[in-house]
């Protein structure tokens, strides 16, 4: 009985397997994308992918990559690393994407590398920790503004300001740990002061314990590092509660409206955001280098999304695709092999893309974006770069 | 009062009770006897509606009870001594009590059943000094004290008592069942289900004797007293025969 | 230590405290009533505010928000006692615990697929900031919450002791036998509870939403707090959960604020811990109320179980492994790569078969033990160049150690509350995982963790790989089956029915329960040096509560009692998110991936009611020839004459 069992699951595998193996198109470019669509990162994702539903119409209308349309497969890793090997392994060998890029998370991002790396195809990794991208991995290229862009972002304009005795507050992940490390690092180089380090987990829906103590400490900024979306805005809403008056920093990915709706009005106007420029694009000068691609991509997404402005994480998903259209012009159809795609990506230099300028070396497969990074407050309507 | 006709019950596959038959009238005490393991207690579970019949039918007072719920039962008169008392150990003795008239009462405990715990300590001046100890704690003979007192906030027509004396010292077990035989001055008639042959017979009118789920033998409890049948019951064959 | 900051910090703690109170007391009201823990209870507070959110955003006025928000819940939580949980007379504790995980899992899919998982804001009830009294400050909804928390318990402690209903209910949860024979309808009053408790938590979450956010997994934790609170103030009194609520808020609050915010739910749950252990009746519990959950679950087991390898089971074997060997050479690449994770999975499976299934202990903890496997073969091959091999077996050997510690402590415990303790030992075990940086390498772990190899044989590829983890589910297989096939595995089953009688039989009870702890201990973490070395990186964030949910979901789909059934359970639950990805095609959005999880929640859901309603049984899965060996409805604990 159990034996009949098993081969019958056996036998409905092999056949999935066998039914599944989808031909190779040669008439589309695919991209397979490992996304954490449920689960931690699941808010954050959700940007993502607007953005970069924008970001494929922009690339097909612009000629595609190597001549031919960009379709995405999309493969949910439920925040979970053995889900993103699955993800990416079906992506690779039913779905025969042409490239991969992913995942929301760091540590599922290099959980993914070895298949990568075994199956060689090039994985564009979209996680704000360097250990995704470095050192040097044959097959796998940054495609974000991670954390060693942001934070020196942030700490140098803290610096700028005065404000050397700062606290942090972060979640208690891979990701706030990893943010803190590099924020130490940074905040010592530079000559900050940290005076605190506070933690809570993610799902924790009340942190006025740790910001009280932070309180005491009287400290002329908070940095305040979330993963969560929900936690990051209630912070800000209870520093204004127990009357803290300082200025706090958050991240990139917080740098959204669901972040000031869950602050509350007078806990974003103390809060300064690090963002990518595409996040103030209706402030950009049109000198800006990187005016063109910033304002074709957000004409793209109001046509999407008309009730919605792009933030930073709008671009996150798209500048690889980006990268991938500019090493198609150099090779055309023979994007659809990977070693050339590798090797035509690998001499792409300073392409303008949303989050900055992209140059990558055989010996350096990622560039700084830096300058791609800017604070930005909001005051309910629009995104400003501070000064 | 009430007729149960080829009563069959079963738990699972176990066939409990193999088609019984039984009548008690008015102003009676009838004895069910029976080894352990007879189906006394299932015959009293299956009366009062705890446990469901197979086939057969109950009638109560001329009224089929076949489909009707245990508080309903109840309210037409029927009240159990339940085997092993079957208190509320962590509730206290007044609250054990109040939720014996649970079947007759509405939403909220109305202040007229203090008239009725009035009774009860009257008959079991012992429980009202106890009357806020949780039941848990009692010795055996209070908690049987407080198992019949709860039956009767119920004002039962026929009282169901299964094996009473089980677990009670000698002197307890005499007391427990001449308040049962009192209750006969009230009102009340008793259908006794217990172990104890002899002493439920001295106290019975009638009674049945059941063996592994049939009725076997039954009649007046004078006559049944020296009938064989009774004996082999209990004892088997061999041994009764020697009797 | 500013005197400002003292009682701020006790002010939000007190404020929490409400939070937790209230949830605690809806724990309390089911368990009084039905002896039953509902999982998803903290789940129906989250939905109670997610609801409200979504009402008020499509301008429905707060005051009618609110009561709708808690009748719906109160909708849900009694239509899944009357669809769901009355129907599965036979129900082991176990199994009614999966079931109601199964609705924590069914509601979170089902806000996901809807209203997605972006946070919410609710509009509190009266406009207006922080009220601010000499620099403590306090919101106004908090006042609201502590005012209607004390409402609240003023009401239920009336209703429970002065009231027809709440009498029967406390006399149903005391005995249910003798409620039936003063005509307490037991299953009404089920309902009832049911309905209550799941209008107090949307009241709740509705209330409180305002203060921080409604979002979809923010109620899994709410629970675990709540039901907390109530043991540390004791369960089954009226004022222990309010009590014990407010107590764990300030705990928490202070310990966040002058101990560590870094140790802080380590401190909670050892607390938990020791109040189960020292006082599992609360600080308000009588000494001698009934607090250890004792459900008599008696095994009327219709097949007799083996006692010895038979013909069938070497056979079985045999035609085991040849399909196992099958299935390397003939499968595609990715779905090799699942079995891998689902034969990773089922060992931990294996042994929580024998030790959940056979011997009825419940432990949320196995995920632990995989953790300790995964560090020791990282840490030791990584950082100390030590040959796989080797690193596994001290990975396993010290899981024995910290089993056999650790049990003679936490297996006093029985039902719930062992699964509370296990469960808080491994919330415990995780904090140390992320803080000891320099041991674990903090939340970030071990990269880099080269293929497991042997006497130098590299197995890096997938099936390498494969074969390596199917040798290992083999052994582990034989000796479960060696265990359960034998005296052993029939003491553990009379462990399972009572203890006491298994005792006075003279089966050595506690001997038994450490050595069967101590076995699945060692599989878990052979599982997790496996898994270390296939994905090369190691870091806590596979090993929490998902995790255990997950297991608890393959050993219930594979029958409880077989250990054949714990590799399909395994495979089932690895491979199904894969499977809806895959047939989904690249629509893979929010709403699929609800979707997920919802199908997750049914499955758990519906196949504990096929394997627990007579009347279903006809739809089992049977996994094992042997039967699942159904439990008598333990509630009516029913008695032959």
């Amino acid at each position: 009985m159990t034996k009949s069992w098993m081969l019958l699951a056996a036998a409905i595998f092999s056949v999935l397997g066998a039914v599944a193996a989808r031909a190779q198109d040669a008439t589309e470019f695919k991209v397979g994308y490992v996304a954490s669509i449920t689960g931690l990162i699941a808010p954050i994702t959700k940007y993502y992918m607007d953005g970069l539903d924008a970001g494929i119409k922009m690339v097909n209308e612009s000629g595609g990559v190597g001549g031919l349309p960009v379709s995405v497969v999309k493969c949910d890793s439920q925040s979970n690393e053995a889900q993103a090997v699955l993800c990416t392994k079906r992506l690779i060998e039913q779905d025969k994407v042409n490239m991969l890029m992913g995942v929301g998370g760091t540590a599922p991002t290099v959980a993914i590398e070895p298949t990568v790396q075994a199956a060689g195809i090039p994985l564009f990794a979209i996680a704000a920790g360097r250990i995704s991208y470095a050192p040097l991995k044959k097959w796998v290229f940054k495609a974000i503004i991670g954390n060693d862009d942001q934070v020196p972002t942030v700490v140098k304009f803290l610096k700028k300001k005065g404000c050397i005795k700062v606290a942090l507050i972060r979640d208690n992940t891979a990701f706030g740990n990893d943010s803190a490390k590099s924020i130490k690092e940074e905040a010592a180089r530079d000559g900050v002061e940290i005076v605190a380090d506070e933690v809570y987990t993610p799902t924790d829906t009340d942190i006025t314990a740790q910001l009280t103590r932070i309180r005491g400490l009287n400290p002329q900024a908070v940095i305040n590092y979330a993963v969560g979306i929900g936690v990051g805005g209630l912070i800000s809403k209870e520093m204004v509660q127990l009357g803290m008056k300082q200025p706090s920093f958050v991240g990139m990915n917080q740098q959204i409206v669901g972040y000031a709706v869950n602050a509350g009005p007078e806990g974003t106007a103390q809060t300064f955001f690090v963002a990518a420029k595409v996040a103030s694009a209706a402030d950009l000068p049109k000198d800006d280098p990187l005016y063109g691609p910033i304002s074709t991509f957000t004409k793209y997404f109001k046509e999407l999304h008309p009730d919605e402005t792009p933030n930073s994480n709008s671009p996150t998903a798209v500048d690889a695709l980006l990268i991938a259209q500019a090493a198609g012009k150099a090779i055309g159809k023979k994007v659809l092999d990977r070693e050339a795609l590798r090797d035509a990506i690998e001499h792409v230099t300073n392409l303008a893309g949303l989050q900055g300028f992209w140059t990558f070396t055989p010996e350096q497969h990622w560039s700084s974006l830096e300058a791609g990074a800017q604070i930005v407050t909001y005051d309910g309507k629009t995104w400003a770069p501070a000064n | 009062m009430l007729r149960v006709r080829d009563l069959h019950v079963s738990y699972g596959d176990i066939h409990a009770l193999k088609g019984v038959d039984l009548d008690v009238n008015d102003g009676e005490i009838i004895a069910i006897l029976g080894p352990n393991g007879a189906g006394k207690s299932t015959l009293i579970k299956a009366i009062i509606g705890v446990l469901p019949k197979r086939s057969g039918s109950i009638a109560f007072q001329g009224r089929a009870i076949d489909a009707t719920p245990t508080a309903q039962r109840i309210r037409l008169g029927l009240g159990t001594i339940p085997e092993g008392r079957q208190l509320f150990p962590d509730m206290s003795v007044r609250e054990n009590l109040i939720l014996g008239a649970y079947a007759r009462l509405g939403f909220l405990i109305p202040a007229s059943l203090d008239e009725a715990l009035e009774q009860v300590f009257g008959i079991f001046p012992r429980l009202r000094e106890r009357e806020n100890q949780l039941a848990g704690s009692l010795s055996g003979g209070e908690a049987q004290m407080v198992a019949v007192g709860r039956a009767l906030m119920s004002r039962p027509r026929l009282l169901l008592c299964d094996e009473p004396s089980l677990g009670l010292a000698p002197l307890l077990v005499r007391e427990v069942l001449a308040t049962i035989s009192r209750l006969l001055e009230a009102g009340i008639t008793v259908l006794l289900a217990d172990q104890n042959a002899l002493a439920a017979l001295r106290m019975a009118d009638r009674a049945y004797v059941l063996d592994t789920g049939r009725v076997v033998a039954s009649g007046p409890s004078a006559s049944l007293a020296k009938d064989e049948r009774l004996w082999t019951a209990y004892l088997g064959s061999g041994v009764a025969a020697r009797m | 230590m500013n005197p400002t900051d003292l009682v701020q910090t006790a002010v939000s703690g007190l404020a929490n405290g409400a939070l937790y109170a209230f949830v605690g007391l809806s724990f309390s009201l089911v368990s009084r009533s039905t002896g039953l823990i509902n999982f998803a209870q903290g789940d129906l507070t989250m939905l109670g505010g997610m609801l409200t959110a979504v009402m008020t955003e499509a301008t429905v006025p707060l005051f009618i928000a609110v009561p709708l928000a808690a009748l719906i819940c109160a909708a849900i939580s009694g239509g899944f006692y009357y669809f769901a949980i009355r129907p599965s007379t036979r129900a082991t504790m176990s199994q009614l615990v999966i079931i109601t995980v199964g609705l924590s899992i069914l509601i979170r899919g089902a806000v996901t697929s809807i209203w997605g998982t972006d946070p919410r804001q609710v509009p509190p009830f009266t406009a207006g900031g922080p009220i601010a009294v000499g620099g403590v400050s306090i919101l106004p909804q908090q006042l609201w919450l502590i005012g209607l928390l004390a409402v609240v318990a003023i009401a239920t402690t009336w209703f429970f002791r002065r009231t027809v209903l709440g009498l029967a209910l406390r006399a149903s949860s005391g005995n249910a036998l003798g409620a039936s024979f003063v005509g307490i309808d037991n299953r009404v009053l089920g309902l009832f509870a049911f309905a209550a408790a799941g209008f107090l938590g949307g009241l709740v979450g509705a209330v409180w939403s305002p203060i921080a956010y409604a979002q979809v997994d923010i109620g899994v934790g709410l629970g675990i707090k709540g039901f907390t609170g109530a043991m540390l103030g004791g369960l089954h009194t009226a004022y222990g959960p309010l009590v014990g609520g407010v107590l764990l808020g300030i705990f928490e609050a202070f310990t966040a604020g002058y101990v560590s915010s870094h140790y802080e739910d380590a401190l909670i749950f050892a607390l938990l811990i020791l109040a189960l252990l020292l006082r599992p009746q609360g600080l308000l519990g009588g000494a001698n109320s009934t607090t250890q959950d004792e459900r008599p679950e008696q095994i009327l087991s219709t097949s007799v179980r083996a006692t010895t390898f038979g013909r069938r089971d070497f056979i079985g074997i045999a035609i085991g492994i040849a399909v196992l060997g099958l299935i390397g050479a003939v499968l595609p690449g990715v779905w090799v790569s699942n079995a891998i994770f689902a034969g990773i999975e089922a060992m931990a499976v294996i042994g929580l078969v024998l030790l959940t299934g056979f011997a009825g202990q419940l432990s949320l903890g196995q995920a632990a033990f995989m953790m300790i496997g995964a560090y020791a073969s990282a840490y030791l091959t990584v950082r100390s160049g030590w040959p796989p091999i080797l690193a596994l077996m001290v990975g396993a050997a010290l899981s024995v150690v910290v089993a056999l510690a650790l049990g003679r402590i936490i297996f006093r415990l029985r039902g719930f509350y062992l699964s509370m303790a296990s469960l808080g030992l491994l919330m415990i075990a995780l904090t140390f995982a992320r803080e000891w940086y320099g041991i674990t390498g903090g939340p970030s772990g071990f990269v880099g963790i080269g293929a497991f190899s042997l006497f130098g044989f590299d197995l890096g590829s997938d099936t390498a790989v494969y074969y390596t983890v199917a040798t290992f589910v083999v052994i582990s297989l034989l000796f479960g089956m060696s265990i359960a096939r034998s005296r052993i595995g029939r003491a553990l089953l009379a462990i399972r029915s009572s203890e006491s009688a298994a005792r006075a039989c003279g089966v050595d009870v506690v001997g038994l329960k450490m050595r069967i702890f101590a076995f699945s201990a060692a599989t878990a973490s052979v599982g997790g040096s496996l898994y270390g070395h296939y994905l090369s990186i190691v870091n806590p964030s596979p090993f929490g509560l998902d995790a255990t949910i997950q297991q608890l979901t393959a050993v219930t789909v594979g029958g409880f009692l077989s250990l054949w059934g714990a590799l399909a359970g395994s495979l089932l639950t690895v491979a199904l998110p894969q499977l809806i990805g895959w047939v989904s095609g690249s629509v893979a959005s929010q709403f699929i991936a609800g979707i997920d999880y919802i199908i997750f929640g049914l499955l758990l859901i519906g196949i504990v009611m096929t394997q627990s309603n007579p009347a279903l049984h006809r739809f089992r899965m049977r996994l094992s020839h042997r039967g699942t060996g159904a439990a008598v409805d333990a509630k009516e604990s029913v008695r032959a004459p």
